[in-house]
């Protein structure tokens, strides 16, 4: 490994706990305003109540860690398109990580994230403007939960095709 | 003694429109973009090459910049809903709005000179 690869995969690592310690501060924060971002769950199987009835909270809550996720990531593509055009020399090599296994995965992770992002952004502007009754919305989020499943699946399939190649 | 500023004062209303307008934008250019260098094409085949072909045309010059500009605008925007949301006071709200704005703009300014400069060598060498 060359001293690019070992910075890109140091700060693929500091954005993965990055994204973690996120992801603790968004849930602990749900917790205290909303009973959890999986109320219902928490009822269940935790025997805790919640206030706010159990709304899809959670879809609400994946879209903040979702965009919290991308968001970290954008950092390290930008600095490794700073490394084509500054270094070219180098830019292959470091470019080479993004076909490893691990980083398949993750372009997996980044996939499932991207689509459900996106589409419940616009699921959002949806209900808004077209001012969704709360049953129609819930039927919304049932429908892109299937697409994007669906979709990460397929896409998942192509991007690790050639890790079993 | 506590009176910090933030630099710039954006309201919740101005990052909710911005986070809307763009937030429709980059669902067409984010999804496109990850289609074409993961699912169209193999990663693996997306170095050197892949990217001076595509920066020959000058839709792809222009996607690439209208992406980092919305996702700059989007990541803002975002961040500053998410620290109004969680800060506890004014003081800890202004020093992380500061920090937001400040990394997103430092990191806008490497994306908008890593267009250039490589539009730079493309072009300009002619």
């Amino acid at each position: 490994m060359n001293l690019l690869q070992v910075i890109f995969l140091s700060l693929l690592i500091l954005t993965t706990l990055f994204i973690l310690q996120f992801t603790r501060v968004v849930l602990r924060w749900a917790k205290v305003r909303d009973g959890g971002a999986l109320p219902k769950l928490n009822r269940v199987l935790l025997g805790r109540t919640s206030d706010s009835g159990e709304s899809a909270n959670w879809a609400f809550y994946l879209h903040r860690l979702s965009g919290i996720a991308i968001a970290l990531f954008l950092p390290l593509h930008i600095l490794d398109v700073a490394v084509f055009a500054f270094i070219p020399s180098e830019f292959e090599e470091l470019h080479a990580i993004y076909g490893t296994a691990p980083m398949r995965i993750f372009e997996c992770g980044l996939l499932f994230g991207l689509l459900f992002h996106s589409f419940n952004g616009i699921r959002i502007i949806l209900v808004d403007y077209l001012d969704l009754s709360t049953k129609v919305a819930a039927q919304t989020l049932q429908l892109l939960t299937l697409t994007v499943l669906f979709l990460t699946a397929w896409g998942s399939v192509i991007i690790l095709g050639p890790v079993f190649a | 003694m506590n009176n910090s500023q933030p630099a710039f004062r954006i309201s919740r209303t101005l990052s909710f429109i911005v986070l809307r307008i763009t937030g429709v934008a980059l669902a067409f250019l984010a999804l496109g973009h990850f289609f074409l260098t993961h699912i169209a094409n193999d990663v693996a085949e997306t170095g050197s090459d892949f990217i001076l072909a595509r920066w020959n045309s000058l839709l792809w010059i222009i996607w690439d910049s209208a992406l980092l500009i919305c996702c700059a605008a989007h990541v803002a925007a975002g961040a500053l809903i998410i620290v109004y949301d969680y800060s506890e006071d004014k003081a800890k709200r202004s020093m992380r709005s500061n920090v937001i704005l400040a990394t997103v703009s430092v990191f806008l300014a490497i994306g908008l000179l890593t267009l250039g400069y490589a539009l730079f060598t493309i072009y300009g060498r002619s």
